[in-house]
């Protein structure tokens, strides 16, 4: 019948939107993609279904990308449900999804929801002035991509502001055992602000020793959100030196840096100074 | 008054006497009493050195030695006398020790009896207020001094005589080239220099003491006879007390010598103690190393050569060895040649060949004339001997015999990893073989300094009966072959020096490691040199090649005319040939003839055989093996201070000039420890290994901190690093071992504790920026393998830790666990692997296992360019790689196994070599990411795109796919070989976190996997070359063997000067299981093959078409290995836009 992808929201259960609980109580299979953000109850599924009252299938990474053919089955005959925390096409891109359902004639349906993607603007900066979003990666020893700094530069040069999404790793396998082929994962991991803060200052002094002038710098100010949505939501305005020290609490945290900014911005920025 | 007065001063003088001597013998008596140990050191020596039991005879020595002080005391000459009779009784016990015991020991009663006559008549003479006749004390003083006298007379007279003869004796052996020259005489040797040594020390300290004493003796002796006249009584009296006086000034002036006599002697003590081990040693009569001896020997570098004795299989390496063990002692030289001493398994003692090299330590003396012959300043110590400069002549060999055998290679690299030169055996007969070749391209690989020796002449002469100039044309072809190996892998002009053979510098040895002789043209130079009257050196040049000598004119020629006969047929092979002619003839007075002539000394029971038996025993007289082999080894191999300098290039990863480096290029002792541990030995603690390898600088010592670094380690990094207490540093003697607190460098050690830490070898380093040294390349791979698992199995786990142990206690072969439960063995032949799972059944396992047939592993490859550029997309499809394959040209693959194209090495250099020999274009061969399997595999992927961005960002991602698919092929997870992978583009996503290794990782594997099945992939089969010697009518019966076995033979010779052909043949490794007994069955035995793995190639057939040859063998591979059966299709890797 229909493929739903339904956007959760960001905050508890009560966040789906009324089309969206139809279609989950209607529906004959419901998937919880768990992999790219998590609502506050972090991995466990027993409150959403307790809410909705029925059975919730969670749908990791491999389900998602390589058993689409399993989410999708029968679903020309019965109603899918594949519950997206925040939108759907928010942050995490799903049209991978739509467009494998539409190969199978599968007619879609998408009930959107709020994302971090616009909840950022609680931190009074204006959504038109953003700029590209980007993602900073969680670094190890050997992988310490830094092409995300491209694009941040690109838009403080523009004056935008950048929304920076931080890497979530909750189901991963080690490359040992990917290569082994065993079904082992490593612990969910977070990448925390101050990390992501620590990690910004790293590349600007990798720049300033290639001898070019960076975009930011450590003294530069930033904006870090965490829990956004959550009742717990926390914000704090202050440099970027400054946020390697402070602690944000639980995942997940975003970062934005502000690009040049409208004085009812700093008026509204200035609230959420450390004291 | 007056009166009065001289009675008081007589009784003053009375009481000042008594007072006097009172404090006289309380005086002596301290001093006697603390010069006691002192004095008590040198009989003790004395008795030390001549008597095996002294310990027991402990407090005899020190009463006598009290008694000796206390009469030195007073009566010095008496003590001088004593002492030089005592010295000369001792020397001619000693040198009747092995004639006559009786009468020695009756000359040495009677000469102690003398002596203790002597101190008793001193003591009454002392305490002559006792007698109370006058007549009984003259008579008393009289035989005192005439004892004294004769006995000084007589000592003196003996010890010089001693002096002259002993330094006659020493001069006259040293000098002689005599055949005569045996153990026994060497041993003497030692002995006359030590007492040479003493002797004139002995001079040096007691005449000082006598010229103190003998005014006492004057002015007493003058006293003697005035005493008894009143008028000279008061005279009398002040001499006596001034000469008591003087001596107890002379006991407080030994006293006082003591000290630096104590320190004279105890230098020399150390000599005499090196000595006495040489001597015990040599004698033969029981191996007494103490650990301080060699320890001592060990700190000095230059008189150190750590070699390998290599060869091919059944060239006589071990047999040759044990002339050299039998030289040191530790077997007795009539058994050398049979008893193989350096197989210590039981197994390689049944079988006849050498399975595991084994080291063993030896101590030698060099024979002083030989001396001079070393060259170079880092090749000897010098010691400095009051003030003498003397090359010392001690030298510790460190051998190491390897095995033969193809399918040992392993242990050979090893064994050469650890040494400086080699010892390269070939039999005369067979000439230089196919092992022969391989072994010495390793050592010069590994800048080893070879040696040559021309084994089994006793076969050419006996069974061949090859004449004189053919068997000169032999040995010439023999060291021309060698010759032409070494200038292909290295040459004169490089770090190592002159490295080719010649026997005219006398670094190639001929001889008979059965018979137990062997010479070098420098033996029998030295033989002519006085008869001639030239210098050894310039005969030995006569004696090689085309110089001719005519007898008539006694001139040497450049060309041969009918007068002239070629050197070495004349001088050397010519009276072998007599003896040889003479012995096996029974012509009787002619041996007697030649036994006279060449001065050798048979005893009577030998004189009574005949034949092979009588000539053995000649020869290894006239020239024996022992003595050759050491001379050439002490004067052609390096030392390690000279070796470290040319070498640590070739074994330091590291930058050349870093601390590491440098200590490792002057063999610093001091420096920082590098270590390399090149072998695990078992222990008798079963599961536990020593750690064998080389200290190359610095010192390990038991109890030490040190890092191990194994292969993986990287500077900087903490993987595959330990930082561990070493528990024990050991000696490796055969199947011995020696703990020792500390090795030095340019020593090989063992080690306790680092095995758990280490899988077959790796570093051991205290400098914490210390790179690794080089990993050892093998020259075999493992390419026959079984599958074993328990009889029993509730054993398995037992089976798993055995293996574990096996892969520890060889350095080639692999255990494997698969995934699907099997346990695999994987070795270099059929006879390594029959060893190994010996080994694991009665050894490392100890329990009964099953195994499956052998199989060999084959690798995957392709055989021609991908016929489309394959895509395949990441798991969120938001990343696609493009990759295409294609074959590597030939020989590209093996010049990326032997190291010439290093993956670790300057990428302009690599990319270069790749333009000119493989013709690749050097903007792309810059551009190799990665060398695959395991980062140094004969695989390339090369990043062709063009300004693609973030492509460095999943550079990482992509070669760890590539490495595990290059690791695990897509046909049937065999390793791939000799392919090409391009990296034709690349789609990312923009985000970096949607492009992490969790996408990119699996999707190189995939689009590698799809490049290979769009290739026409093929399989690889590893190829024997077998090398077989047989008689002619044996060959027709090798043709269908190998016919029937899919071999082609390519090469058939005739062995020049003998009716044996040599065939050489390709022979697939799947081919070869029972060979050897097939082929001996269809040639009635009389056919011998060597196989050696060659090269990989394709199996004909296409892989992916049933019922091809290759489809079969992939699906036996995949069922072995618990895979789907059929191949994987195509559509599971390649991906549509």
């Amino acid at each position: 019948m229909v493929f739903y992808l339904v956007g959760l929201g960001l905050g508890d259960v009560k966040d789906i939107t009324v089309n969206g609980l139809e279609a989950v109580k209607k529906a004959s299979r419901v998937y919880l993609e768990s992999y790219t953000s998590i609502l506050c109850y972090g991995l466990d599924k027993s409150q959403l279904e307790e809410f909705y009252g029925r059975e919730v299938i969670d749908a990791d990474r491999t389900c998602v990308e390589q058993q689409s053919d399993v989410i999708l089955e029968n679903a020309h005959r019965e109603d899918v449900v594949l519950l997206v925390v925040g939108d759907p096409f928010g942050a995490t891109t799903h049209t991978d999804l739509v467009l494998r359902a539409r190969e199978k004639n599968i007619p879609v349906r998408v009930l959107h929801n709020a994302s971090i993607m616009n909840a950022c603007a609680c931190s009074g900066l204006q959504l038109y002035r953003f700029g590209e979003t980007v993602s900073i990666v969680m670094w190890s020893d050997e992988w310490q991509p830094e092409s995300f700094y491209e694009r941040i530069a690109n838009n403080i040069e523009k004056g935008l502001h950048t929304l920076c999404l931080l890497d979530i790793k909750t189901k991963e396998q080690s490359i040992e055992n990917m290569m082994k082929g065993n079904q082992i994962y490593e612990p969910p991991r977070y990448l925390t602000a101050s990390a992501a803060a620590k990690q910004l200052i790293t590349i600007s002094e990798r720049i300033i020793e290639r001898g070019e002038t960076p975009a930011y710098t450590e003294d530069s100010m930033v904006v870090a959100l965490a829990r956004v949505g959550w009742e717990s939501q926390k914000i704090v305005y202050c440099t970027l030196s400054q946020l390697g020290d402070v602690d944000m609490g639980e995942p997940l945290h975003s970062l934005i840096i502000p690009g040049e900014t409208h004085p009812v911005e700093d008026e509204m920025l200035a609230t959420f100074t450390r004291r | 008054m007056l009166n009065l007065f001289i009675e008081t001063l007589v009784v003053l003088r009375n009481q000042l006497i008594s007072l006097f001597f009172k404090l006289r013998y309380a005086f002596i008596f301290c001093i006697g009493h603390l010069g006691l140990l002192n004095s008590a050191r040198i009989p003790l020596l004395w008795v030390q050195q001549f008597s095996e039991d002294w310990e027991d005879h402990r407090w005899l020595l020190l009463i006598f030695s009290y008694i000796r002080f206390e009469a030195f005391a007073f009566y010095p000459w008496i003590i001088l006398a004593v002492t030089i009779e005592r010295f000369v009784a001792t020397e001619y016990w000693s040198w009747y020790e092995k004639q006559d015991r009786n009468t020695v020991f009756v000359i040495f009663i009677i000469l102690f009896i003398f002596e203790a006559v002597a101190i008793i008549l001193a003591y009454l003479v002392l305490y002559q207020d006792m007698f109370a006749s006058e007549t009984v004390v003259k008579i008393l003083r009289t035989c005192s001094i005439m004892v004294a006298v004769s006995l000084i007379l007589g000592g003196f007279v003996g010890y010089f005589s001693l002096l002259y003869y002993n330094h006659r004796e020493l001069r006259k052996l040293q000098r002689r080239a005599d055949p005569d020259f045996d153990r026994y005489s060497l041993a003497r040797t030692y002995q006359l220099r030590e007492n040479v040594v003493i002797m004139k020390m002995l001079l040096k300290l007691i005449l000082p003491a006598f010229v103190f004493a003998s005014p006492v003796f004057i002015f007493r002796a003058g006293t003697y006879f005035l005493m008894n006249d009143r008028r000279f009584e008061f005279f009398c009296n002040i001499i006596t007390a001034v000469t008591d006086l003087w001596v107890a000034l002379t006991g407080l002036n030994i006293q006082l010598i003591f000290p630096f006599v104590d320190y004279r002697f105890r230098k020399t003590a150390n000599e005499i103690r090196i000595f006495r081990f040489v001597r015990k040693h040599l004698t033969g009569n029981k191996v007494n190393f103490t650990i301080d001896e060699i320890r001592s020997l060990m700190d000095r570098k230059k008189n150190i050569r750590n070699m390998s004795v290599i060869a091919h299989v059944d060239h006589g390496k071990s047999t040759l060895t044990d002339s050299l063990v039998a030289k040191a002692g530790i077997i007795a030289g009539a058994k050398a040649g049979e008893t193989r001493y350096t197989d210590t398994r039981k197994d390689e003692q049944d079988r006849g060949i050498t399975i595991k090299s084994t080291a063993i330590t030896m101590f030698f003396e060099l024979e002083m004339k030989d001396i001079d012959f070393i060259k170079g300043e880092n090749q000897v110590e010098i010691d400095d001997i009051d003030g003498l400069k003397e090359k010392f002549n001690g030298f510790l060999i460190n051998l190491i015999d390897s095995p033969g055998h193809v399918d040992f290679s392993s242990e050979v690299t090893a064994a050469l990893r650890v040494t400086d030169g080699a010892l390269v055996v070939v039999d005369c007969i067979s000439g230089v073989c196919v092992q022969t070749e391989t072994v010495l391209r390793q050592a010069i690989a590994e800048r080893i300094k070879p040696i040559l020796f021309m084994n089994k002449m006793d076969r050419a002469l006996l069974e061949l009966q090859l004449g004189q100039e053919e068997l000169f044309q032999t040995f010439q072809r023999i060291i021309e072959n060698i010759n032409v190996i070494i200038a292909t892998y290295g040459d004169d002009e490089g770090p190592m020096g002159v490295i080719s053979v010649d026997p005219s510098i006398g670094n190639v040895g001929f001889g008979s490691g059965l018979h137990g002789w062997a010479f070098t043209l420098k033996q029998f130079a030295e033989m002519y040199a006085d008869k001639f009257g030239v210098k050894v050196e310039k005969l030995m040049k006569n004696l090689w090649g085309e110089r001719f000598y005519d007898s008539k004119t006694k001139k040497w020629m450049n060309t041969p005319n009918d007068d002239t006969k070629r050197g070495f047929n004349q001088f050397v092979l010519d009276p072998i040939f007599k003896v040889f002619d003479a012995i096996m003839n029974v012509k009787k007075e002619e041996v007697s003839a030649l036994i006279n002539r060449l001065g050798i000394k048979l005893s009577h029971e030998e004189k009574e055989w005949e034949g092979k038996q009588l000539m053995k025993v000649f020869m290894r007289k006239w020239l024996p093996a022992g003595d050759t082999l050491l001379q050439m080894i002490c004067i052609h191999l390096p030392s390690p201070v000279t070796a470290q300098k040319y070498r640590m290039e070739m074994l330091y990863e590291g930058p050349h000039d870093d601390e590491a480096a440098v200590a490792i290029k002057n063999c610093d002792p001091n420096g920082p420890l590098m270590m390399y541990i090149s072998k695990m030995v078992p222990t008798l603690d079963k599961g536990r290994f020593y750690s064998f390898g080389r200290v190359f600088s610095g010192k390990v010592a038991t109890g030490m901190k040190a890092r191990i670094q194994g292969p993986n380690y990287v500077p900087g990094k903490k993987d595959d690093l330990n930082e561990k207490t070493i528990q024990r540093t050991v000696l490796m003697m055969g199947s011995q071992v020696m703990g020792i607190d500390e090795i030095p460098s340019g020593n090989i050690a063992g080690l306790v504790g680092v095995d758990q830490y280490l899988i077959k070898g790796g570093t051991i380093t205290t400098f914490k920026d210390a790179h690794n040294m080089r990993v050892m390349k093998f020259s075999v791979s493992p390419v026959v393998r079984v599958a074993v698992e328990p009889k029993n199995p509730s054993d398995l786990p037992k089976l798993v830790e055995g293996l574990k142990r096996l892969a520890k206690s060889d350095p080639m072969v692999q255990c494997i666990f698969e995934e699907s439960g099997e346990h695999i063995v994987a070795g270099a032949g059929e006879l390594h692997l029959e060893i190994c799972l010996k080994d694991l059944e009665e050894d490392h396992a100890g329990i009964p296992i099953k195994k499956s047939d052998p199989v060999v592993s084959y690798r995957e490859t392709v055989s021609a360019p991908s016929n489309q550029i394959c895509l395949s997309k990441s798991p969120n499809n938001h990343n696609r790689l493009y990759v295409s394959a294609r074959p590597m040209p030939d020989g590209l693959a093996e010049a990326i196994d032997e190291g010439e194209i290093d993956p670790k090495g300057d990428f302009k250099d690599r990319a270069r070599i790749l333009a000119e020999k493989f013709e690749y274009d050097v903007t792309e061969a810059r551009k190799i990411w990665s060398f695959g399997p395991h980062g140094n595999g004969p695989n390339l992927l090369i990043d062709v795109t063009k300004g693609e961005q973030y492509i460095n960002e999943i550079k990482d991602s992509v070669v760890s796919g590539f490495q595990w698919a290059t690791k695990e092929g897509v046909l049937c997870e065999e390793t791939m070989r000799g392919i090409r992978f391009n990296l034709d583009g690349v789609k990312l996503h923009a985000d970096a976190i949607h492009r992490g290794a969790g996408q990119i990782l699996p999707t190189a594997r995939r689009v590698v996997y799809a490049s290979v099945l769009t290739a026409q992939p093929r399989l690889l089969e590893p190829i024997y070359l077998v090398e077989i010697q047989c008689p002619e009518q044996a060959i027709g019966g090798i043709y269908g063997v190998l016919n029937r076995r899919r071999g082609h033979v390519f090469e058939e010779t005739q062995v020049a000067g003998t009716p044996m052909f040599v065939v050489k043949a390709y022979l697939p490794v799947n081919e070869s299981f029972g060979f050897t007994a097939d082929l001996r069955s269809n040639t009635s035995g009389q056919a011998f093959p060597q196989c050696f793995f060659d090269h990989w190639q394709i199996l004909p057939g296409d892989p992916m078409e049933n019922g091809t040859k290759p489809f079969q063998v992939v699906a036996d591979i995949r069922k072995r290995k618990g895979l789907k059966e059929s191949i994987p299709d195509l559509q599971n890797y390649l991906d549509k836009l």
